[in-house]
């Protein structure tokens, strides 16, 4: 526990930190935006939910900016071991090197989970809202889906998790935060562009966009995916786990 | 050096290379003994920072293996090192943070109560500045925050990759008064590593010399001074100098002629005396009789110097 408070140390004053706040309230502030500017293509049907439509963009919104998001945080919490050579100290204290690993990724991984959390709570803050100022939008007549969501939040975690990963072990081997930022982003950009292609499911960095237009029936972790992505957390966690702790040098 | 001094630090015929058929480091064998101040020297790409990595379990040596505290080192040994307090070439700090939390994320990992975090900003003499950012410390302040992060664990060994970086010469004596006092008062057993004799000679009790990955001279400090004292001379000149070597061979004083003046081997202090009485009953007219002592910057020049010759 105590090695999981010097990594929240560590975060004070970084813009890791800052973005995970405001990252996780840019797509939010977008969507407040549209719904002001254009209330009315927004107005629902009569006795349809509001909250369907508004929650699916807040998902694609997620697939499309948050994965480019948390690669930035990835490599941002690895740039502060960088840019103060600190690789080398820690590796002189008396703390394992498999120890080192598996906390700095619990740590990614939580901040992960507060940005992901944020953003929902954004979001559903802000339908709350526009359900007082317009009532027109009506999300205040109905209930917010709230097994729609979570289970899309849940198939979206374990979307990501193998991209981080190797999001993680990229920014663990490569100093410059713009070279392993690049690498994520481009990997992303693949996966989006190549959502539709039938073997795409076996390019981790297209699990998240595999998301896109989410419907409840068709739920993910029911799908092949599901295994694919356990198969691929596990390969990747074994080899960046070995390469950290015998040849990486700090 | 003595082998039944305990040895806190000892390798056995280490060596180590970044490329395959290129050794950074030839067989290497450090023996430092306990509560030694140990200056290991040597111009800089010697090897010192890559012994100094394979010491701390940061490299694996190709061959050979390392002891701390008598006890083998080796990819788990981490229990060992709660013991020592190192500081690496530059000191690894977290810029965007204050002195204080730099302090305290080490103190966390090594389970150090923070009334220590205070003490040793105390003697560094840093406490007034714990609470700024490391970012506007100058150099000399980083170094000596390096310094604290080092001491945390109150170590009963120091391992210090040039330490004296950056400080002025108030700082160079502030920092070497508080390694002597470690030394003197806890025992803490020193390795500090430096390009510059001058810089270390007031504080060391032991030297090794390192170039070009081999080690050229190890031994305690008084070895050292006893090599630079074979290497002074009596440079000697009279009004006929081919007599005066001739006598001074005929009385078994080694002399050959220098650039400028003779050049007698030094051997003790009542040689000026008797050489003088020596040319003077001759009939000789001395015009110079000077004792030329090597200075120890000379003398660890000349035994990096040797393996620079082909």
């Amino acid at each position: 526990m105590k090695l999981f408070y010097t990594e929240l140390i560590k975060l004070k004053n970084t813009f890791a930190f800052w973005l995970t706040i405001m990252g996780a309230l840019f797509m939010p502030l977008l969507l407040l935006s549209a719904y002001l500017l254009s209330t009315k293509e927004f107005v629902p049907a009569p006795g349809v939910n509001p909250w369907y439509e508004y929650l699916l963009r807040t998902f694609n919104g997620s697939c499309l900016f948050s994965t480019g998001f948390i690669s930035l945080i990835i490599g941002l919490i690895l740039n502060v071991e960088h840019k103060a050579h600190s690789w080398k100290h820690l590796f002189t204290l008396p703390v394992s090197r498999g120890k080192v690993y598996l906390v700095k990724l619990t740590f990614i991984f939580a901040t992960i989970i507060t940005f992901i959390v944020l953003y929902f709570v954004f979001a559903v803050s802000i339908g709350q809202f526009l359900g007082t100022g317009k009532p027109e939008l009506k999300f205040s007549e109905f209930d917010i889906p709230n097994v729609y969501m979570f289970k899309f939040l849940l198939d979206f975690f374990v979307s990501i998790i193998p991209m981080v990963v190797i999001q993680y072990w990229i920014s663990l081997r490569i100093e410059n935060l713009v070279t392993s930022l690049g690498l994520g982003l481009l990997g992303l950009l693949v996966g989006l562009l190549f959502k539709n292609w039938p073997h795409i499911v076996y390019f981790p960095y297209a699990m998240p966009f595999q998301m896109w237009n989410y419907q409840l029936s068709k739920s993910f972790v029911s799908q092949n995916f599901f295994w694919i992505n356990i198969a691929y957390t596990l390969l990747f966690l074994a080899l960046s786990y070995h390469d950290f702790t015998r040849r990486f040098r700090g | 050096m003595q082998n039944t001094e305990e040895l806190i630090i000892e390798t056995s015929h280490v060596s180590f290379g970044f490329s395959k058929g290129q050794n950074a480091l030839n067989d290497v064998n450090l023996q430092i003994p306990k509560g030694a101040i140990y200056g290991f020297l040597g111009p800089n790409g010697a090897g010192k920072t890559t012994t100094i990595r394979i010491l701390l379990n940061l490299l694996k040596p190709s061959n050979g293996y390392v002891n701390l505290f008598g006890k083998r080192v080796t990819g788990t040994s981490n229990n060992l090192f709660s013991r020592i307090g190192s500081l690496i070439e530059t000191p690894s700090l977290y810029e965007h943070l204050t002195g204080l939390d730099n302090l305290l994320i080490t103190a966390n990992i090594r389970n150090i109560p923070k009334s220590r975090v205070t003490e040793v900003l105390e003697i560094v003499g840093l406490s007034s500045y714990g609470g700024m950012h490391v970012k506007k410390y100058s150099l000399g302040m980083k170094q000596r925050l390096g310094l604290a992060i080092a001491l945390l664990p109150s170590p009963d060994l120091l391992i210090l990759d040039e330490p004296t970086n950056g400080l002025d010469p108030t700082g160079i004596i502030e920092i070497r008064e508080l390694l002597l006092l470690l030394c003197k008062e806890r025992g803490v057993t020193i390795l500090i590593s430096s390009h510059l004799l001058a810089e270390i000679e007031k504080l060391v009790s032991h030297v090794g010399i390192l170039n070009q990955g081999k080690m050229l001279f190890q031994g305690s400090f008084k070895n050292l001074q006893q090599i630079r004292e074979e290497k002074s001379i009596i440079e000697i000149d009279t009004d006929q100098n081919d007599r005066a070597i001739n006598l001074l061979l005929e009385n078994n004083h080694p002399v050959s002629q220098g650039k400028e003046f003779l050049e007698v081997k030094f051997l003790n202090i009542c040689q000026l005396s008797a050489i003088t009485s020596l040319l003077v009953i001759a009939g000789l007219a001395i015009y110079r009789m000077q004792l030329i002592e090597s200075s120890l910057e000379q003398t660890f020049l000349s035994i990096i110097n040797k393996t620079g010759q082909p």
